[in-house]
């Protein structure tokens, strides 16, 4: 029996997270150590000041609409991305709880159960690539589009912000550039990790419902009572760590859809401003597929969950209970009822993680996207 | 004389019914003294009070019919006319419908009461009256506070509004009118000296008591959703020790401890150590096998009670009364709770209807007075203002409606915690019962055309935001 199987599956995220600071070794939270040292110096001096000085600049052109445009799809999110740090940061005792018992006896699994949650696992790892991919890309072409395009506009940083000092000469031009770079990319980083880690904590729930629907389609009759004893602590055990979980994200969820509509919106509209052609506009396809794609993976792996715990009912009546005593039958019965309640996941119960939640958002979207429009032509 | 005496829901609520009386409200019972002068005394006062709002509104109106020629006055004072309607027809609600009020009010007034579950009783009775006064302070800040802003903004800015001149039918002027809170036609010239004088304290009055009247019955209606919240957080806390108690009950009590001892060689199970949690302190708090299968361990505890007379599970005749008495008094209390939910939604659901036919018309109207809007003046603060105080109204009762149906929904999870499995036959019998009977969660309706939720204020939220997305655009 493998016993870090699940851990497994979060690994490359908790790596990049302990890269940029957020991860503290084993199962502490952060102590006067030199990691935490290092933390905060990459989250003050990249992260949180790079946000700030795109936030002043917004101050400085709050009158021109189409420099007001340009700085705050961005800053909208750099700003959520911060939230979330914080709230990750906050949580981390609670993860680090969730994780240590994903290695509990009560969530193992057979080899042949592995295999049925095989497909979950591969599909996360794929939308996660593609997720990584596009966001790279999307960087990429951010981070040299002054670079190609410098002829028509001189000195220009990748992100307009407001600098205390003087950014269009030498060697500040070259500094700042350097910083702007690194910032973004650690933003990033930790935007996408922070993301795949809570769909792989989703998609781990999802799949520990589909081993317990293997357990209870497989009791022996000879047995019944006991292992059904043993099925229904393991479905405790299920909602106790969905719920938990959902307290661990539900502030980081909740931003997230708070501002991913405004953002598409933004996004849509700054595309009809550019030029086409550009290496900008490559950018902004880019994040706006980046940020379709982020409110994917919260929605759909909230909807698994639903889908997989409302099937626990039905697995129950594919075992041989016919042959079981009166006071199984009976425990059978009150379970059944409990199961006819999905796990839903949400944000603060106003807002639940399912694919018509996706479809509003995206709806939502595309009528402020409407809006701007119009306002924008007749100028 | 009968010696007055409250108990119950009156009790606990006595503030708000002081306020409600005071403000003109036609509340005549609940008084220690209702001998024949005072009674009308106090009908007198409701009466006039009828009449000055009557009168009032009356005079807006009208003004409204004369003001019609102009567009953005018409709109103006159309929300206007609609905001007050919210006050008037709550107070003439409650004049007509307070039968169902007493009723409700006087619902609570002989609960059931069981020694084993009277510390949790009061606690929760505690918290709930907590509550209620928070609300009710809450409510009375937030009452005079936009009473005395909106006295504050209309002597803020000219005091004028725009008609045709009379000498070119095109051009308009701006013509002086009254500095009064509300607009308002009067038979008297009310521009200056004595009668605007005595007009304005008159509107002043008219404004913070309309307020009143609306604000103060929300609250009533809030107060007694907190109430039954709090009831069905006292049922959820003693299943627990109501499954412990039930689990003696029966003879055989299975030993899952004993599932979770070593396997045979050929057995492909995998267990849990029984202490494996326990050696990880971290996890304390959060999941815990001993907690898991605690019923198991206390129920050898409870078995060793009574020395003599003891019945085949080690309790005595007079403990197992007690126990059957427990689980009476849980589902009487449920009951109760029931009748009480049902009896909020008799009394207050047309109230509610009405509320929202209102505002949906005057949300509309301020969506399409928002996209008029041109910089932060006297005219954007007083639309904002409408808007706030309008969805602060919908989210008052959204609100606490929510809590009502998360809470009645959560006791099957509650009932689901506790380790029935290991409990008797008819503990399993109860819990299967409360399960299925609490399936189908408590709401409130607004006479069954909508339910009082989260939902319904997002819904009225998102209208408002399509409503004026569309008037931009049409503009």
């Amino acid at each position: 029996m493998e016993k870090l199987v699940w851990k497994d599956s979060l690994k490359i995220n908790l790596f990049v997270l302990r890269l940029l600071g957020l991860w503290p070794r084993g199962d502490k939270v952060y102590t006067f150590d030199l990691y935490t040292v290092y933390a905060v110096f990459v989250i003050t001096c990249f992260l949180s000041a790079h946000t700030l000085s795109q936030v002043l600049n917004i101050f400085v052109v709050y009158s021109d609409l189409q420099n007001l445009s340009e700085t705050i799809f961005i800053t909208v999110t750099n700003v959520l991305n911060l939230v979330k740090i914080y709230y990750f940061i906050k949580n981390t005792k609670t993860l680090k709880q969730l994780i240590e018992i994903l290695r509990s006896d009560m969530f193992q699994a057979t080899p042949l159960q592995i295999k049925i949650v095989q497909p979950d696992l591969i599909f996360l790892k794929n939308v996660t690539l593609v997720l990584a991919g596009t966001v790279g890309s999307c960087l990429t072409f951010w981070c040299s589009f002054p670079l190609l395009d410098s002829s028509s506009r001189g000195n220009r940083l990748p992100f307009l912000s407001w600098y205390p000092f003087d950014t269009t000469t030498s060697p500040g031009y070259e500094l700042t550039y350097l910083h702007q770079v690194i910032s973004i990319w650690a933003l990033a980083a930790s935007n996408l990790n922070l993301d795949t880690l809570i769909s792989g904590l989703m998609m781990l729930i999802g799949a520990q419902c589909d081993i317990l629907c293997d357990n209870l389609r497989n009791i022996k009759a000879e047995r019944f009572s006991q292992e059904f004893v043993k099925c229904i602590l393991h479905h405790k055990a299920i909602l106790k760590f969905s719920e938990k979980s959902n307290e661990f994200f539900n502030m980081i969820a909740f931003g997230q859809f708070f501002t991913s509509a405004a953002c598409i919106a933004m996004t849509l509209f700054r595309l009809t401003v550019v030029s086409p052609m550009s290496s900008e506009f490559s950018s902004l396809t880019f994040y706006l597929g980046a940020a379709i794609q982020e409110i994917f993976l919260y929605c759909w792996f909230g909807n698994e969950i639903e889908i997989k715990s409302s099937q626990i009912g039905y697995a129950v009546f594919e075992s041989d209970w016919t042959a079981a005593s009166l006071s199984a039958q009976k425990s059978m019965v009150i379970f059944v009822l409990r199961c006819q309640k999905p796990i839903k996941m949400s944000a603060f119960k106003l807002v639940y993680l399912t694919l018509e939640t996706y479809v509003a958002i995206l709806r939502a979207s595309w009528s402020y996207f409407a809006v701007l429009n119009k306002i924008n032509t007749p100028e | 004389m009968m010696k007055f005496k409250v108990s119950g829901l009156v009790a606990d609520l006595m503030p708000n019914i002081r306020l409600i009386q005071g403000s003109g409200h036609f509340m005549l019972n609940y008084h220690a003294d209702n001998s024949g002068a005072l009674h009308t005394l106090r009908l007198g006062y409701c009466c006039v009070t009828l009449v000055f709002m009557l009168l009032q509104y009356g005079c807006n109106f009208v003004n409204l019919v004369l003001e019609r020629g102009d567009v953005n006055d018409l709109a103006a004072n159309t929300i206007t006319v609609l905001f007050f309607t919210h006050c008037i027809t709550k107070f003439v609600y409650f004049a007509v419908r307070s039968k169902l009020f007493y009723r409700t009010l006087g619902i609570w007034n002989q609960p059931n009461s069981h020694p084993l579950f009277v510390e949790s009783n009061n606690r929760y009775h505690a918290l709930a009256l907590k509550k209620m006064r928070r609300l009710l302070y809450i409510i009375i800040v937030w009452t005079s506070f936009s009473a005395i802003a909106w006295t504050s903004i209309t002597f803020v800015g000219e005091s004028v509004h725009t008609t045709k001149d009379p000498e070119n039918e095109n051009l308009t002027i701006s013509e002086p009118i009254p500095r009064l809170l509300v607009r308002a036609w009067y038979p008297w010239n009310a521009m200056s000296g004595m009668p605007h004088m005595l007009t304005l304290i008159f509107q002043v009055y008219y404004v913070f008591f309309a307020l009143a009247h609306a604000n103060l019955l929300d609250s009533l209606f809030c107060s007694w959703l907190i109430f039954a919240c709090e009831q069905l957080q006292h049922l959820k806390e003693i299943m627990k020790p109501l499954m412990e108690l039930s689990a003696t009950l029966d003879t055989y009590v299975p030993k899952s401890a004993d599932l979770f001892r070593a396997p045979s060689a050929t057995s492909q199970d995998n267990l849990i150590e029984n202490d494996y949690n326990s050696k990880n302190e971290d996890l304390k708090g959060v999941y815990s096998t001993r907690q898991e299968l605690g019923g198991h361990f206390r129920g050898a505890a409870l078995q060793n009670f009574g020395a003599g007379g003891v019945g085949p599970n080690g309790l005595t005749k007079k403990q197992e009364l007690m126990v059957r008495s427990a689980i009476k008094y849980w589902v009487e209390r449920h009951k109760h709770v029931v009748r009480l939910v049902t009896a909020i939604g008799d009394a207050y659901g047309v109230a509610l209807l009405l509320h929202m036919l209102t505002s949906t018309i005057m949300l509309t109207l301020l969506a399409y007075q928002a996209t008029k809007i041109t910089g932060v003046d006297k005219y954007a603060a007083t639309v904002i203002g409408y808007l706030l105080f309008a969805l602060a109204q919908v989210f008052h009762f959204c609100i606490f409606g929510n809590r009502l149906i998360e809470e009645s929904s959560s006791v099957m999870e509650a009932a689901y915690s506790c380790h029935w499995y290991d409990g008797s036959e008819e503990a399993k019998t109860f819990v299967q019962i409360v399960c299925q009977q609490c399936q189908k969660a408590m709401s409130i309706s607004g006479a069954k055309f909508f339910t009082i939720s989260l939902d319904l204020f997002a819904s009225v939220l998102g209208a408002v935001v399509t409503y004026f997305m569309v008037l931009v655009q049409l503009k």
